[in-house]
């Protein structure tokens, strides 16, 4: 389990338009990635890539979040609520950091 | 042979509701063969036509990768039943409709049930459900199963599909680089004729791109699918080079995007959310509030299981024990059988046995009452979301919290609870370590010794018991899930949050009545023989002085006779006397019964029955013990979220202690207290009951459950050893 990204208790801080950081492990290097927990609640993102094992990638597939959707953050905290096409989903955190978003303008 | 009709879709969409009102009374509950899975069947008929229906699982699609999503989709490859009604929740319809996409790929006649359509007309969510039907060419039927709306006309139209045309399965674009590979692929099929009688040749194929288990092995099963196998599996590994990523995902964003596609011509612009939903949403999930919700809701739960339902049980256990048995008693009068063994077997036998599977009616019926409700109003998506994390680091996911705080009521619902959650392995796992949280039951022989040995210090001992238990629990726990159960991979935790709602009536009370009533067919034979063995046992005579069959007492009887071949084992931890290891061999009837052994052996007096009353009064005490029953229920209700103290009797008498005493310092060279603070923990860690073991076999199997009774003897004995052994070595008692 990773820790949780760097000062998160300020809150101006998280009503940037978002926050870019580092993974550091391994295959994931080339890309700077957005966590959930970066984006404010009720923002937009989208999925850009989905990357894990068979089971996670099956799961995210038959649920629907795949490359492109487009996904509202309803709690960005601990296990978090999103919103997809209207259906209301949890993503835990292994899940969450599995998949690779970005933010929607608008 | 009637035509089969499945039933089919996502989880919370109103299946089962949907299923029951279809098929009415005549339905009945049973396992997939190989799952711990229910498998509901009813039928109905239609203008003088019979239909049999099959209600599948839920699942999000028919692409299985897992033994739970393997049973629905295996269902529609092998038997290819007549319709497939699809229910899909009006609102929740993108994951509905896309589940309608993939059964109309493979080319099944599909009606469409659009349910809950009054909350997406509540919430002004506008459904076109004709072009819904003309796009997709199925046949749409808006229903509201909660109320039964609907209904005749799904059935008139399910008839009317079953005799029509089997249609041209859907075609759906997957893309240049897909298409271009797809038509290869399906050429491979044609030259395989046998591979269309598992489905159209483009919809196995984009299965076998999928990598769908159920579609793999049907073709591995017939001659010359290795070879399309085979082709299939390079396609897909060219395909995912090419794509830059895993086909399935790329077949799914394919459909999706076309589904969305569909869904804005069908629906209009999204109605309003309702933002109190978040909040709630919010709130139940969070970490720090969710967690007094959940836990004031396990509370529920638990008084519900263990204290509301308890005055039946008193009642079933005094109707058993009472009238029920000196009516046989009476009967076998009349054909001048009394005082012969025949009657000990009837009366100690088969009836006690009957009454050890009733009273687990109640506690039961309790029990998934309250699983129907929980799961019912959507609560326990959310109840997984807030222990999850702390459950994960123990290798189980956090819905088995649930089985595991039953498990300190009864352990037999609790075993019955881990039905909830969603795969074979964390339903094993977790009923492997729920019988290490102490029951009920283990309590009156806690206090028992702990009124011996540990005066005055009553409530830590029982304390720390229950604690010691949850450490095994935990330590067996991260042991099983780090080698014999250890997963490649854990199961993602991503799960649709379905909509609150009020729990439908109808629903509940035909799950908790079915789930009850197959405990009793699955379990009650094994309780009932277990309880006949033991009382053939008790009743063989051993050696000379054995007195003769039916009448000899407990330490020249075959029971004795184990007891004391028993008890060198258990000499180690402290306790080898055979009064102490045959209590601890009845402790497999029941772990109440370890205290009513110990009275019987270490003291002599006689236990009188009450004179049996007449046949008017007995059905008087049944009547009005059913009343009192009631009205202790009902008494019980707001009691469910208070905290009442344990009511703690202590009623032992000094002869029975000191000769407890004596015993315990015989058998452990004079370290008693010590002996027996092993013996208590003996008592927690092995099986709880036979019951345990019988719902444990109606689980996970033969095979589990011997693993489980071996299991915990071990776990048991060295508890027990390392405190006797480490205690005397830390200079304790």
């Amino acid at each position: 389990m990773r820790p949780r990204s760097p000062r998160n208790d300020d809150g101006s801080a998280r009503r940037r338009r978002h926050r870019v950081r580092r993974h550091g492990l391994g295959r994931h290097d080339h890309a700077a990635a957005l966590t959930l927990e970066s984006v404010g609640n009720g923002r937009t993102v989208r999925i850009v890539r989905v990357t894990g094992g068979r089971r996670l990638v099956h799961r995210l597939a038959t649920l629907g979040l795949v490359p492109g959707s487009v996904v509202t953050v309803v709690r960005n905290r601990g296990p978090a609520i999103v919103s997809v096409r209207g259906t209301r989903m949890v993503v835990g955190r292994g899940a969450a950091e599995a998949i690779e978003w970005e933010e929607v303008d608008g | 042979m009637s035509p089969v009709i499945a039933i089919a879709g996502c989880p919370n969409a109103g299946k089962t509701t949907l299923f029951n009102r279809l098929t009415g009374a005549s339905h009945t509950v049973a396992n997939w063969p190989g799952h711990t899975v229910d498998r509901h069947e009813g039928a109905f008929s239609v203008a003088g036509r019979d239909f049999r229906a099959v209600d599948l699982p839920g699942t999000y699609g028919l692409v299985a990768v897992s033994a739970e999503e393997s049973i629905a989709t295996g269902f529609l490859c092998r038997e290819r039943p007549a319709v497939v009604v699809t229910v899909i929740d009006a609102t929740n319809l993108c994951a509905g409709l896309h589940f309608v996409a993939q059964i109309a790929e493979a080319g099944l006649r599909q009606v469409v049930a659009l349910n809950m359509s009054d909350v997406a007309d509540r919430r002004r969510i506008a459904i076109d459900a004709e072009v819904l039907a003309t796009r997709l060419g199925v046949d749409v039927v808006r229903t509201v199963a909660r109320r039964g709306e609907g209904i005749d006309e799904l059935q008139r139209v399910i008839a009317a599909a079953a005799s029509s045309p089997t249609p041209a399965p859907l075609v759906l674009d997957y893309g240049p680089v897909v298409e271009r590979h797809l038509g290869g692929l399906v050429e491979t099929a044609v030259s395989h004729p046998a591979v269309l009688q598992v489905g159209p040749s483009r919809w196995i194929m984009l299965q076998l791109l999928a990598g769908d288990e159920q579609a793999t092995e049907a073709v591995a099963a017939i001659p010359g699918g290795d070879e399309v196998l085979e082709a299939a599996g390079a396609t897909r590994h060219q395909v995912a080079a090419e794509l830059g990523f895993d086909v399935e995902t790329a077949l799914a964003e394919r459909r999706f995007e076309q589904v969305t596609k569909l869904l804005d011509e069908v629906s209009g612009p999204p109605g309003s959310e309702p933002t109190w939903r978040d909040r709630i949403d919010r709130v139940l999930t969070h970490q720090a509030w969710g967690l007094p919700v959940f836990l004031a809701m396990m509370w529920v739960v638990l008084r519900v299981t263990a204290d509301v339902t308890a005055p039946f049980l008193d009642w079933i256990d005094a109707t058993i024990s009472g009238p029920v048995s000196h009516w046989a008693a009476a009967l076998l009068q009349a054909v001048s059988l009394d005082g012969t063994w025949v009657e000990g077997l009837v009366i100690d036998g088969v009836i006690a046995g009957v009454g050890g599977v009733l009273v687990f009616v109640p506690v039961l019926f309790g029990l998934y009452l309250m699983l129907a409700l929980l799961e019912d109003s959507g609560y326990m998506a959310r109840a997984a979301a807030v222990m999850d994390r702390a459950m994960r680091a123990v290798g189980i996911p956090g819905k088995a919290f649930l089985p595991l705080m039953v498990g300190f009521g009864c352990t037999v619902p609790a075993i019955a609870a881990t039905r909830t959650l969603d795969s074979p392995r964390d339903r094993l796992l977790t009923g492997l370590l729920t019988p290490f949280m102490s029951c009920g039951a283990r309590l009156p022989v806690y206090v028992l010794l702990a009124g011996v040995f540990f005066t005055g210090k009553h409530s830590t001992v029982v304390f720390a018991m229950y604690l010691l238990g949850i450490a095994v629990a935990v330590l067996i726990g991260l042991l099983l899930s780090k080698t014999v159960l250890r997963e490649r991979e854990p199961a993602p935790f991503v799960m649709i949050l379905p909509e609150f709602r009020l729990p439908s009536g109808r629903t509940v009370w035909a799950l908790v009545t079915q789930r009850t009533w197959a405990f009793v067919k699955g379990a009650g034979t094994v309780i009932l023989a277990a309880s006949v063995a033991v009382w053939f046992l008790l009743a063989i005579p051993l050696g000379s002085g054995g007195g003769s069959f039916g009448d000899t007492d407990v330490e020249h009887s075959a029971f004795g006779g184990i007891s004391k071949a028993v008890a060198p084992v258990l000499a180690p931890a402290g306790f080898g006397d055979w009064e102490q290891s045959g209590s601890l061999l009845t402790g497999f009837v029941a772990k109440e019964v370890v205290v009513s052994t110990m009275t019987q052996l270490y003291t002599t007096v006689d236990t009188t029955q009450a004179p049996a009353g007449s046949f008017g009064d007995d059905l008087r005490q049944i009547g009005s013990g059913f009343v009192t029953a009631t009205a202790d229920t009902l008494r019980a209700l707001p009691g469910v979220v208070g905290l009442d103290s344990v009511d703690v009797h202590d009623d032992t008498s000094t002869g029975l202690q000191s000769a407890i005493r004596s015993s315990f310092d015989r058998s452990s060279g004079g370290h008693a207290a010590l002996a027996g603070f092993a013996f208590l923990v003996f008592v927690l860690l092995y099986t709880p009951c036979m019951a345990t073991v019988a719902a444990f076999r109606h689980e996970f199997g033969t095979r589990w459950m011997w693993v489980s009774v071996v299991g915990q003897f071990a776990v048991a004995w060295l508890g027990a050893f390392l405190v006797f052994q480490g205690g005397r070595l830390l200079g304790f008692g």
